[in-house]
C-alpha cells in the first residue's frame, strides 16, 4: 500500500511533528504521481491529429503534476526527509482509491479519452470551495484540503521548533531547480525556508484548484508567466465543450466560445486490462511483450526521478527522454487491437497497465545507476549523454 | 454495436504486409494508419486491380514464395505499398505499371496525411525518428546508435519464411558492398520528389572533385 | 500575446518610427525603441497566424503533408505578398553551351548566368520562422578582406566595435555556446566570455568525425596550403540549459513557445529546425514580439509599396496596401507618417522598396552586391565496420571544421566553412525517403519499364539500416564577396498579383568564389578518404540534366545550393559615392531613413549572418533613439545662469 493510502485511512489531521510532516510530503508525491497514468491514458488515447485543444490541455496538467511532484520532493528534502520514488510501494494499483478525497468517491480507473474520463479528472482536481469543510478526525474531502493541512503543519511545527530545526542547512545540493526541470507552467525552485516551503505548497494548490475562489492559477503572480486556468477548469472546458470567459466564476459553467471536442476520435480501451490478461494471447499478439516492456521502462522513469530527488538533479536529463520514449510506447499500444479477440471485436484497443513490482524496480535500478555512472550528471555541468549506449533498438539510449 | 478495433479486411491487410515490410503486425498496427493505407492503395490502384494484386501476393506468401513471384506490374504495386508504409506517401509508379493499371490518377507522389508522414517506418530502420515528430529528448543525438539487426534476426522476430525478399538480385545485399543503384543520387533540384530521385553513381567512376 | 491592428487602424495616427518588416531585425528594433517610449508601428506584409497555437499547428501539418520538405514548405503560399521558393527553379535538359542551365518561375525573375537559389519568407516572424538557429560571430579579418587579402569590401566598422553588440544579440536571441572555444577560434575577444546557455550537445556524428580525423593535415590544392583539422562546436540560438556562469544581473531566463503557455522550453531533438521547430525551442522573433511594450503597434497584411519623400534629406512615411484574401489580392492603399522610417524587410525586399521609391540611390549601389553563401554539398557512406553514425537526429548541425575560413588562403580562393551535417543525405538526395524508393527499385527504368532489382521486407529493413544509418554529409559554405554585378533590379513588365514589381535577379559566381568551391569540394573528398568513407558525391549532369547550380570549373563539375543568406543590397560604407548606408545603417542621403538587415553587410565572411545582423540592428536602435531624442530637445531660448557663468 502506498503511504498516501495509509495516511488517508487515519482520517483528517494536521501533521504534528517533523516525522509526520515528512510522511505527509512522501504521500503528497504519491498523490501527484497517482494522477499521471490516469492523465497519460486519457491523452495518448486521443487519435493523433484530432482533439488538439483537449490534448494540449491534458498535457499541460500532466506536466504540472510532475512539477508538483518535484516541488514536493524539494520540500521533503528541505525538511530533512528522503523522497522514495523508485520502489513498488510508490505506485498505486488501478483502479485506485484517490487518497484524501471523500470515501464516497469511486476508485479512479484508467480510461480512454471520453466524457467519463473527463469527469474522473474533474473529481481528482475538485477545488476545496466545492467540497464541505473538513472536521478534525473525520474523513478527508479533497486534495486541496490535504495541502492546506500540510501548510498548517509547516507553520505550526516551525512555530514550535524554529525554522532552522525544520529546514536544516547543508541540503541545498538535493534541490531540483529550473535548470533541470522545464516545460510546464510555473517553475521549479529550491525550498530552503518557511517562505519557499509555503510558496511551493501555494503553487501546487493554486495550479490545481485556482486562486482563492477564482478559475485562474497564479502563474502570472508568482512566475510572471501568462495566467492560465487552474486544472479543474481546464478539464471542465473539455468536458463541457466550451471555454471559460474572462469573468466566469468557479461556480459558473463556461460562457466563452465553443471548443471542438470529438469524443469519437479516441481509442477505446479496457482500463482494467492486466499484463496477465495479455499473456494469455502472447502467441498471437506482441501486446503482451510490449506491455511488459512499457512497465519496465516506466519503472526506469521513476528510478530516474528517485535519483534526481536524491542528490543528482541533473538525472532529470535522463528522465525526460525516458518519458518521451514512454509517450511513443503508449501510443503504439493504444493503436493495437486488444489481444483478446472478443474485446477487439467490440472495438477495444490495448493499453499500458502500469503494474510495477519489485522485479521491475530492481532491474531498473541497475540499468539507471549504470547510466548515471557513465554520464556523470554532475550538478552545473552541461548535459552530455554521449557515454550511453542503447540497450535495444527501441530505447533512446 | 461498436466497430471492431480492426476489421477483417484490415487484419488481413496487416497480416500480409508483415513479410512485405519486414515489420511485425504490432508495429504496423502501432502506426494507426493500416486502414488509411488500405483505402489509399485501393483508390490508387483501383479496387478490382488491387484485389487481383492482393490475391496474387497472398498466394505467393502462402505458397512459400516472395516478391519474385509477382508479375512486373504487381511487383510495382508491392513496392508502392512498402513505400507507403515506410514514408506515409504514395510514390510515382513506373510509367509502364501506371499504364498497365489504367490508373485515372496523376502519377505523382503525395503524402497521404500529416499523421502518415509521422508514422513512416523508414526512420525506425536506422534507430531514428521522423524529422519534426516523436522527438527523443535533449542531447539524445549524442548517443551512439546500435547496429541494425541482421536479416536472420529480423526473420525470426517476424516469424516469416526463409525466402528471398528481393527481386532481380542473386544474393542478399551485403552491407559492406551496397550497389550504387540501390542508393539515391544527387537531385537536380529540391522539386524532385523522393520517389523520382535518380540512383547513385558508383564512387570514383567520375572525375569530379579532383584538381 | 502581441496585439495586431488592422491596416485602417494603423493609418489613423502618426508614429515616431515606422518599421517595415516583422522579422528578426524589425522586431528587435521595435522592442528596443518601444521600450524607450517611442511610438512604433511595425508593418508586416505577410500573414500573422503563426503566433497563435492553431496557426502554428497548421504550419506543422503543412510541413508534414509536403512532398518536398523545403524551407518554405511549412508556410502557405501568399499571392499578395509572395515569397521566393527554392522550388521555383528547374534545370534545363541538354542546355546549350554558354546558356543558363536553369529556368526560374515564381516570385523572382532571374536573368543571370547562374541561379540565385536562396529563398526567404514574407510572414510574421519573417525568414527566421525557418532559420536553422546558427549564430557564429564573424572574425576581425572578415570585416577587412580588401585591406588584408585584396578582395571584397571593407566595413566602416570592425569586430571590436561590435563585440558588446554581439553579446547583447546573443542574450536577446538566447544563444547556447562554448565561450572559451569561440575565444580560441578568435571570434570572441573576451577570454572569459560566457554564453547565456550551455552549449547544445554535439551529435554522435560530430564525435565520429572527430575521432576519425582530428589533427589530420589536409592540403588545400587551390590555396596550396596545409590545414590541420580541429573540430569546433557551433553556437546556436536554441534552448539548452541556462549557463550558471553567465552574468546574473539580470539573470537569463529560458523562453518557451509563443501561442501556447508553458510549452517548449528546451530542444528535444525534433531534427526539423528548418523548416519548423515543433516546440519552438529554436529562437523566433515571435518571442520578442510577445514582449512588445504597449507603445509598439503591429499590423499584418500591410504590403509597403513606397517610401514617401518629403524634403531634400527627409522622408515622411510610407504607403502601403492591404488585402484580405491572400489568394486574390484586391487591395486598398494607405499612407502612414512617421519621423523615422526603418526598412527591415529582407535584403532583397529593402532594395526593391528603395528602387521602387527611387530613393537613396545616388551611389547607384542599391540592389547591387547581392551575396549569399553558395553551398557545395558532399556526401558519403561511412564504413560498415565502424557502424551507423546516427543521421537525422538533433539540430541540423552542431560542429564544423573552421580552419579553411581564415588566413592567407583567402588571397587565392574564397574561404569556406565545413558544416558537419546531422541530417544524412537529406539535402543532397532527399534521403531517407529516396533511399526507400531506390532500394525498392520503384519508379521504373529509363524506358519507364518496371525495374527488376529491388529488396523488400526484412532485407529492405536491413539494407536501410546501413544505407541510411551510415550517411555523412558535409555542407561547404563558401564566402561570396560584394560584387556589384550581382544585383536586384526592377522591370515594370514583371509584377506580382498586387501590382508590385518583382525582383529581377542577376547572379553569378566570381572566379574567386569558384576557386573556393573547388577547394572545398577537394578538401571534403580528402576528409572522406581519410575517414574511410565511400564518397558518393557527384555533381555532373545525369542523362543530360545538370543539377541546379551546376558549373564546370577547371575541368571539374561542381554545383552549389543557396544558403538562404541574402545580403549586401544596400551596402554599408563611409563614402556616399560608393555605398548606400553608413555604419549606423542610415541612408547617406536621408537623415531619417534607415535600411537595416543583412543588406547593409559589406561582407558576410563564412558566418551565418543573423547574429551580425542583430548586433547591427541593436546598435542602430541606440543610434535612432539618440537622433530622435536630440531632435526632440527644446531649443534653449534663455539661459541666464549659463550666460552668467560663462561671462
Amino acid at each position: 500500500m502506498i503511504t498516501a493510502t495509509e495516511l488517508h485511512e487515519k482520517g483528517f489531521h494536521v501533521p504534528r511533528n517533523l516525522g509526520e510532516l515528512r510522511t505527509f510530503l512522501q504521500a503528497a508525491m504519491e498523490v501527484e504521481h497517482l494522477t499521471i497514468p490516469v492523465y497519460m491514458t486519457g491523452m495518448y488515447t486521443i487519435r493523433p491529429g484530432t482533439n488538439r485543444t483537449a490534448y494540449f490541455a491534458i498535457r499541460s496538467v500532466l506536466m504540472e503534476e510532475m512539477l508538483h511532484m518535484t516541488l514536493a520532493a524539494n520540500l521533503l528534502n528541505a525538511v530533512g526527509g528522503r523522497p522514495r520514488v523508485g520502489r513498488a510501494e510508490f505506485v498505486g494499483k488501478y483502479p485506485a482509491k484517490l487518497p484524501f478525497s471523500s470515501d464516497d468517491l469511486p476508485p479512479v480507473p484508467l480510461q480512454h479519452f471520453s466524457p467519463e474520463a473527463l469527469r474522473t479528472f474533474l473529481r481528482i482536481e475538485q477545488p476545496r470551495s466545492m467540497t464541505p469543510p473538513p472536521q478534525e478526525g473525520s474523513g478527508w474531502t479533497s486534495i486541496g484540503q490535504f495541502y492546506d493541512a500540510l501548510r498548517q503543519g509547516v507553520l505550526q511545527i516551525v512555530d514550535r521548533e524554529g525554522e532552522r530545526a525544520v529546514f536544516p542547512p547543508g541540503r541545498e545540493h538535493l534541490q531540483v531547480g529550473p535548470d533541470d526541470f522545464y516545460n510546464s507552467g510555473g517553475e521549479v525552485f529550491a525550498v530552503h525556508d518557511t517562505k519557499s516551503a509555503l510558496l511551493a505548497l501555494r503553487v501546487i494548490s493554486e495550479q490545481g484548484e485556482g486562486v482563492s475562489d477564482t478559475i485562474w492559477d497564479s502563474n502570472d503572480l508568482i512566475f510572471k508567466e501568462e495566467r492560465t486556468l487552474a486544472h479543474y477548469f481546464r478539464f471542465n472546458e473539455i468536458c463541457t465543450g466550451r471555454s471559460y470567459g474572462p469573468h466566469d466564476r468557479p461556480k459558473d459553467l463556461p460562457s466563452g466560445p465553443l471548443i471542438d471536442v470529438s469524443w469519437e476520435d479516441t481509442r477505446p480501451i479496457h482500463g482494467d486490462s492486466k499484463v496477465a490478461d495479455y499473456e494469455r494471447f502472447a502467441s498471437t499478439s506482441d501486446v503482451y511483450a510490449r506491455a511488459v516492456e512499457f512497465n519496465s521502462r516506466y519503472a526506469a522513469l521513476l528510478t530516474c526521478l528517485d535519483r534526481a530527488f536524491n542528490g543528482k538533479p541533473r538525472v532529470m536529463a535522463l528522465a525526460v527522454p525516458t518519458m518521451l520514449e514512454l509517450r511513443d510506447r503508449a501510443g503504439q499500444l493504444h493503436h493495437n487491437p486488444h489481444p483478446d479477440p472478443a474485446l477487439a471485436a467490440l472495438g477495444v484497443f490495448a493499453s499500458p497497465t502500469f503494474e510495477l513490482g519489485r522485479p521491475q524496480f530492481d532491474a531498473a535500478a541497475q540499468a539507471v545507476d549504470t547510466d548515471i555512472a557513465l554520464a556523470g550528471f554532475e550538478t552545473g555541468e552541461p548535459v552530455d549523454l554521449s557515454a550511453l549506449t542503447p540497450a535495444t533498438g527501441e530505447t533512446f539510449a | 454495436m461498436a466497430d471492431p478495433a480492426a476489421t477483417a479486411d484490415v487484419q488481413d491487410f496487416v497480416k500480409f504486409c508483415v513479410p512485405l515490410t519486414g515489420f511485425t503486425a504490432f508495429d504496423l498496427y502501432a502506426t494507426d494508419m493500416a486502414g488509411a493505407y488500405l483505402d489509399t492503395a485501393r483508390r490508387q490502384v483501383g479496387p478490382e486491380r488491387f484485389d487481383t494484386f492482393w490475391t496474387a501476393w497472398k498466394q505467393a506468401v502462402t505458397g512459400g514464395g516472395g516478391p519474385q513471384d509477382l508479375a512486373p506490374t504487381h511487383r510495382e504495386v508491392a513496392r508502392a505499398l512498402v513505400y507507403l508504409w515506410y514514408t506515409g506517401a504514395w510514390p510515382r509508379l513506373a510509367p509502364a505499371a501506371h499504364a498497365d493499371l489504367r490508373r485515372e490518377q496523376a502519377n505523382t507522389e503525395f503524402v497521404v496525411a500529416p499523421e502518415a508522414y509521422v508514422e513512416g517506418l523508414v526512420w525506425r530502420t536506422f534507430h531514428g525518428h521522423p524529422s519534426g515528430a516523436k522527438p527523443p529528448g535533449f542531447g539524445t543525438w549524442g548517443v551512439r546508435p546500435p547496429a541494425p539487426p541482421e536479416v536472420e534476426e529480423l526473420r525470426a522476430g517476424l516469424g516469416v519464411r526463409d525466402v528471398a525478399y528481393r527481386t532481380g538480385l542473386d544474393a542478399e545485399v551485403s552491407p559492406e558492398d551496397i550497389p550504387a543503384h540501390l542508393l539515391p543520387g544527387f537531385r537536380s533540384g529540391r522539386h524532385v520528389p523522393p520517389s523520382e530521385v535518380p540512383v547513385a553513381t558508383v564512387p570514383g567512376t567520375i572525375e569530379e572533385g579532383r584538381v | 500575446m502581441t496585439e495586431h491592428v488592422t491596416a485602417d487602424a494603423a493609418a489613423r495616427r502618426r508614429y515616431d518610427i515606422v518599421i517595415v518588416g516583422a522579422g528578426w531585425a524589425g522586431s528587435a528594433l521595435a522592442q528596443r525603441l518601444g521600450d524607450k517610449g517611442w511610438q512604433v508601428l511595425v508593418l508586416e506584409a505577410g500573414n500573422g497566424d503563426t503566433d497563435t497555437w492553431p496557426g502554428f499547428l497548421d504550419t506543422l501539418s503543412t510541413f508534414r503533408s509536403a512532398v518536398a520538405k523545403v524551407p518554405n514548405s511549412a508556410y502557405r503560399p501568399n499571392a499578395a505578398a509572395p515569397s521566393p521558393n527554392v522550388l521555383d527553379l528547374a534545370p534545363v535538359r541538354n542546355p546549350r553551351p554558354g546558356e543558363p542551365e536553369f529556368t526560374a518561375g515564381g516570385y523572382f525573375v532571374q536573368n543571370g548566368p547562374l541561379p540565385y537559389g536562396t529563398d526567404y519568407l514574407r510572414a510574421l516572424g519573417g525568414t527566421a520562422m525557418h532559420w536553422l538557429g546558427a549564430v557564429p560571430r564573424m572574425r576581425d579579418e572578415d570585416f577587412e578582406t580588401r585591406t588584408r587579402y585584396g578582395y571584397g569590401r571593407d566595413w566602416p566598422i570592425g569586430a571590436a566595435e561590435l563585440q558588446p553588440w554581439y553579446a547583447e544579440a546573443e542574450r536577446l536571441l538566447g544563444a547556447a555556446g562554448h565561450g572559451q572555444e569561440q575565444y580560441d577560434l578568435g571570434v570572441v575577444h573576451d577570454s572569459r566570455y560566457e554564453y547565456p546557455m550551455q552549449e547544445i550537445p554535439r551529435s554522435y556524428i560530430d564525435r565520429y568525425c572527430k575521432e576519425a580525423v582530428e589533427g589530420e593535415v589536409i592540403t588545400d590544392p587551390v590555396a596550396e596550403r596545409d590545414y590541420t583539422l580541429t573540430l569546433y562546436g557551433l553556437p546556436q540560438a536554441r534552448n539548452s540549459t541556462p549557463n550558471p556562469r553567465y552574468r546574473t544581473d539580470p539573470p537569463f531566463r529560458v523562453r518557451g513557445a509563443v501561442g501556447l503557455p508553458n510549452f517548449g522550453e528546451r530542444c528535444v531533438g525534433n531534427a526539423s529546425c528548418v523548416p519548423i521547430c515543433p516546440v519552438q525551442a529554436k529562437s523566433l522573433p515571435l518571442r520578442i514580439q510577445a514582449a512588445f511594450p504597449r507603445s509598439v503597434t503591429v499590423a499584418n497584411r500591410c504590403v509597403v509599396t513606397r517610401v514617401r519623400r518629403s524634403g531634400e534629406r527627409s522622408v515622411s512615411g510610407v504607403e502601403y496596401r492591404t488585402y484580405t484574401d491572400p489568394a486574390s489580392p484586391v487591395s486598398r492603399s494607405y499612407v502612414v507618417e512617421a519621423d523615422v522610417v526603418v526598412l527591415a524587410a529582407h535584403a532583397i525586399e529593402n532594395a526593391r522598396l528603395l528602387l521602387f521609391s527611387e530613393l537613396a540611390n545616388g551611389s547607384g549601389q542599391v540592389g547591387r552586391n547581392l551575396m549569399d553563401h553558395p553551398t557545395v554539398l558532399s556526401w558519403a557512406l561511412g564504413a560498415e565496420s565502424k557502424g551507423p553514425v546516427g543521421p537525422f537526429r538533433g539540430p541540423g548541425h552542431t560542429s564544423g571544421w573552421e580552419v579553411f575560413r581564415f588566413g592567407e588562403g583567402r588571397r587565392r580562393r574564397a574561404p569556406f566553412r565545413i558544416e558537419i551535417g546531422n541530417w544524412g543525405w537529406g539535402w543532397a538526395t532527399g534521403a531517407p525517403m529516396s533511399n526507400v524508393a531506390t532500394a525498392l527499385g520503384i519508379g521504373g527504368d529509363e524506358h519507364g519499364e518496371v525495374r527488376p532489382d529491388g529488396v523488400f521486407g526484412p532485407e529492405l529493413r536491413r539494407l536501410l539500416g546501413s544505407s541510411v544509418g551510415r550517411q555523412l554529409q558535409l555542407q561547404l559554405a563558401v564566402e561570396q564577396p560584394a560584387d556589384p554585378g550581382n544585383r536586384v533590379t526592377l522591370d515594370g513588365r514583371h509584377r506580382d498579383a498586387m501590382g508590385n514589381p518583382r525582383p529581377v535577379i542577376t547572379y553569378d559566381l566570381s572566379e574567386h568564389v569558384r576557386d573556393g568551391a573547388l577547394a572545398a569540394r577537394a578538401v571534403a573528398g580528402e576528409i572522406f578518404r581519410r575517414m574511410g568513407a565511400d564518397d558518393f558525391t557527384n555533381h555532373a549532369p545525369r542523362d543530360g540534366v545538370p543539377p541546379l547550380g551546376h558549373f564546370v570549373h577547371k575541368g571539374t563539375d561542381l554545383a552549389y545550393s543557396g544558403a538562404g543568406h541574402g545580403a549586401g543590397t544596400h551596402i554599408m560604407g563611409s563614402d556616399p559615392a560608393t555605398s548606400v548606408v553608413d555604419a549606423d545603417q542610415k541612408t547617406h542621403e536621408f537623415d531619417n531613413l534607415y535600411a537595416v538587415g543583412c543588406g547593409s553587410m559589406a561582407s558576410v565572411g563564412t558566418s551565418n549572418p543573423t547574429l551580425t545582423m542583430m548586433a547591427l540592428a541593436l546598435r542602430s536602435a541606440e543610434r535612432i533613439h539618440d537622433s530622435l531624442a536630440t531632435a526632440r530637445r527644446p531649443v534653449v531660448i534663455r539661459t541666464p545662469d549659463t550666460t552668467e557663468a560663462t561671462a
